[in-house]
């Protein structure tokens, strides 16, 4: 997998790199063609330049009648020693201004009339044969690179013929124009722009089925009109041209070397031109960019090997490491294992429980100290071979207890009545299962078995005392019904006969006011008046004393109640005698589930010691509040009355406790009494909070229904 | 003992029997009141018998003022027995008692009491309540003419 990974990647990197480099070398290839093309042809248009200006100064000749008249005359009278000085300006100011070598007037047979600087060599034998030419055709003519006799200089001369001013069709001599190359030509050619150690340019020229190089060489000497090559030579760059080819051509130059070459033919002439340079000079840069590529994509490849390798690496350290891991918690397990059957020994030998492996013919194969301290034996002692069934009471109980062990495989909390060793009766709770080989065959009963005794004991006990108990509540029960009976009849006979002395006391009171009247001073009225208002207060406690024992002694008739509806219905019942100043505002409260009847005097009881305990301030005002916690309605009161002394607040809810004077406010202490034990009945809780001069909140809680 | 009894009040306690009959008097209706002492004495004279057996039959009530806590036969079963008559049940019954608990109340209005009336231990209340009772029993209500039907 990884192999495979790294070899793409690599071959991906070496295409990557390779396709780079291509890309590279054409766009370079590209350059240093454009390059050899550009100085080529700056080149050739200089020569081309160059060949225009020197046909252009002859027919300047040609064409200038001043001149001719000026030859003319002085092939008629060579001896006008004015003419020759004339003539001889003529040529030095010529040859001066464009640098020819030499310039000399030819009559028409070759010989030389006049020439500038004045030179007495003979004309070489070839020129007579070109000047009979250029006196035929009567234009000017370029003789192309020659060498003036065997071994002498390169020269180039122009032969202009000078009409004769009679007759335009008739030449009267010929003018030579002595050019020497070294002067500009060859240097023209041999300079190169860049500096490079091997570029140069060749001017060629083709004679017959050869090709003749027409200047001096860097790499080989004495090359101008000597050199030549086959014009058929298939890799030279100049053989090419001779051929006229143009353009760009790769091949092997004069010395063998393989050349990048640029072909061109020099219009109007018989030139050829190759600019060329060595490949491998040219593509030096392209080799070092070769090698760069080379080096990257190499490293590139090198890391990526290691990078693969230290994957590699990883892997076969994780995979050994699994291994062992492996290899450790199989010999873990193996230790565990044994650990696991020792511990399991050692538990079985110190359980609380009785352990036990019998035959199915009863003979005990194996049990532990707990089998043999239930049993009455030293704990120590090998029981093994003993026969289970003599330990039961009754062999037929045994019977049953295997027959139902076998039809269902195991025995669940089976109570034994076995017995000891002594012969002491006891009772076991057995569980045990069947335990089968292979093949399905019963090989033996396994179980475990408690000392069932004294819990056996226990349990009867239980049971016996749960009989008492039943007794001694029904017994309470009745005790209970018959007090609550008796308190009713007490109650009844209060509410009956406890009013009818009151009564009486009031009632005769009063007629003692009405029929005595006349008798009686202020103080005797005032004291009859004493007797009856206290009647009056006696009986309201004989009334509240009787709700308080109606409330625990009445069922309740439990039931949804509207609390914000009640609340406020039982304020303006209560309210009614009171003036309209108090304030009353009412929460929305939750609804209740309670005995309307109750929960009504709870309100009513409340309110009204609200509207009490506020009555002395200037802007009495109640709230009325409710809201569900924890499972329980929870309605609380609050009123900005007299408070009281939180010190108190236990006793609040006593019978007959009262934290206020009677002068101050009337009441009997009876009413929170009725309001806790109404909310104790329905489950809930209350209680209150409150400071002196402060005002007081009075808080009951009823279970959210169930 | 032939006059017309227009109230019969049915009271144990003398005392009671005294403000009863004050009240009574200080509105005026205590002239044709006949008192009796227990739920017995109430059955006999209602019933012409016993002591009252020479009393004229068709001397009937107009009005009974019971008390529920009586020596020998209490006031529910006098109400009961009177209610169950065909000729008695049509005498308005008033409950007057000192009783204030809700057994007592249920138990008369479903023996067929007329009304219920707690006697308040301010007597001043007291003869306020029995001027209510003798106004509205004897003077406003209607009722059938009883001697018509047992003749």
């Amino acid at each position: 997998m990884l192999v495979a990974v790294f070899v793409i990647m690599a071959f991906f990197i070496v295409t990557i790199g390779v396709l780079s480099y291509k890309g590279f070398k054409k766009e370079f290839r590209k350059d240093v063609e454009n390059n050899l093309n550009a100085i080529l042809n700056l080149k050739v248009a200089e020569i081309v330049q160059w060949r225009k200006e020197r046909i252009a100064d002859g027919s300047a000749f040609m064409a200038n009648q001043s001149f001719s008249d000026l030859v003319n005359r002085f092939i008629a009278s060579p001896l006008n020693p004015d003419l020759p000085d004339r003539l001889g300006k003529w040529l030095k100011q010529m040859r001066s201004a464009y640098a020819y070598e030499c310039i000399s007037l030819l009559d028409t047979r070759g010989n030389k009339l006049i020439s500038e600087p004045l030179q007495l060599t003979p004309v070489t034998s070839h020129l007579i044969n070109d000047i009979n030419i250029v006196g035929q055709t009567q234009k000017v003519t370029i003789l192309d690179f020659h060498r003036d006799g065997h071994d002498g200089p390169i020269r180039l001369e122009v032969l202009v013929p000078v009409q004769s001013p009679e007759d335009p069709d008739k030449i009267i001599a010929v003018m030579v124009f002595v050019i020497n190359p070294e002067v500009y030509l060859y240097p023209l050619i041999k300079i190169w722009p860049t500096s490079s150690r091997t570029a140069e340019t060749l001017i060629l020229r083709r004679e017959g089925d050869s090709v003749l190089f027409l200047n001096e060489l860097k790499f080989q000497k004495n090359a101008a009109l000597n050199l030549r090559f086959s014009i058929n030579n298939a890799t030279l760059p100049a053989s090419k041209a001779a051929l006229g080819n143009e353009g760009i051509f790769t091949g092997i130059d004069y010395r063998g070397v393989p050349v990048i070459s640029s072909l061109r033919t020099i219009p109007d002439s018989p030139w050829f031109m190759v600019a060329l340079v060595d490949i491998k000079e040219v593509f030096a840069p392209l080799n070092t960019k070769w090698w760069t590529m080379f080096i990257v994509v190499v490293l590139l490849i090198l890391s990526f090997a290691s990078i693969m390798f230290s994957l590699w690496r990883r892997q076969r350290i994780r995979y050994f490491n699994e291994k062992y891991e492996i290899e450790r918690e199989k010999a873990k397990t193996d230790k565990d294992l044994e650990e696991s059957e020792h511990k399991f020994r050692e538990t079985v030998k110190y359980l609380d429980e009785g352990y036990y492996s019998v035959s199915i013919d009863g003979y005990l194969l194996d049990h532990n100290q707990a089998f043999n301290r239930i049993l009455g034996f030293d704990i120590g002692q090998d029981l093994k071979g003993a026969q289970l069934p003599d330990f039961w009471q009754n062999p037929d109980e045994r019977k049953v207890y295997l027959d139902e062990l076998i039809a269902r495989g195991f025995i669940r909390n089976y109570l034994i009545n076995a017995k000891t060793i002594s012969g002491e009766k006891i009772v076991v709770l057995a569980n045990s299962h069947l335990v089968k080989d292979e093949q399905g065959k019963l090989v033996r009963i396994e179980g475990t078995y408690n000392d069932f005794t004294e819990r056996k004991q226990a349990e009867e006990e239980i049971i016996k005392l749960n009989a008492e108990l039943e007794d001694r509540i029904a017994k309470r029960t009745n005790q209970l019904e018959a007090a609550n009976k008796e308190l009713e009849a007490f109650a009844y006979s209060v509410s009956h006969d406890l009013r009818a002395p009151l009564r009486a006391v009031d009632g005769f009171s009063k007629f003692v006011l009405e029929d005595y009247e006349n008798k009686l001073d202020s103080e005797g009225k005032r004291l009859l008046n004493l007797i009856r208002s206290n009647t009056q207060k006696m009986d309201q406690l004989i009334t509240d004393l009787l709700a308080l024992s109606r409330v625990t002694r009445c069922e309740l008739n439990v039931s949804g109640i509207d609390m914000t509806q009640m609340a406020i219905s039982m304020f303006k019942e209560i309210a009614q005698d009171v003036p309209d100043k108090i304030r009353l505002k009412v929460d929305p409260l939750p609804e209740a589930y309670a005995d309307p009847t109750y929960i009504r005097q709870v309100w009513a009881n409340l309110i009204a010691n609200a509207i009490k305990f506020s009555s002395k301030e200037k802007k009495p005002s109640i709230k009325i509040h409710g809201h569900t916690e924890n499972g329980f309605n929870n309605y609380y009161i609050n009123d900005n009355g007299v408070g009281f002394n939180p010190e108190y607040t236990h006793k609040l809810f006593g019978v007959f406790q009262r934290l206020h004077k009677t002068d101050d406010f009337e009441g009997t202490g009876v009413g929170l009494a009725i309001i806790q034990r109404i909310i104790h009945r329905h489950g809930g809780k209350v209680w209150a909070e409150g400071k002196e001069g402060k005002g007081a909140t009075f808080w009951f809680s009823l279970p959210i229904k169930k | 003992m032939n006059h017309e009894v227009e109230i019969l009040l049915v009271e144990d306690n003398p005392n009671d029997a005294e403000l009863a009959l004050r009240a009574l008097r200080k509105n005026n209706l205590a002239n044709n009141v006949f008192r009796v002492c227990d739920g017995e004495e109430a059955l006999d004279f209602i019933f012409a018998r016993g002591q009252f057996k020479d009393r004229n039959k068709l001397i009937i009530p107009r009005l009974i003022l019971l008390d529920l806590k009586l020596p020998k036969i209490n006031g529910l079963e006098v109400l009961k027995i009177i209610k169950t008559d065909p000729v008695t049940k049509l005498i308005p019954v008033v409950v007057l008692t000192s009783s204030k608990e809700e057994s007592d109340l249920i138990e008369s209005y479903r023996l067929g009491a007329n009304s219920y009336i707690v006697k308040p231990v301010d007597f001043d209340k007291f003869i306020d309540s029995v001027r209510d009772i003798g106004m509205y029993w004897l003077l406003l209500n209607q009722q059938p003419d009883i001697k018509k039907l047992i003749k």
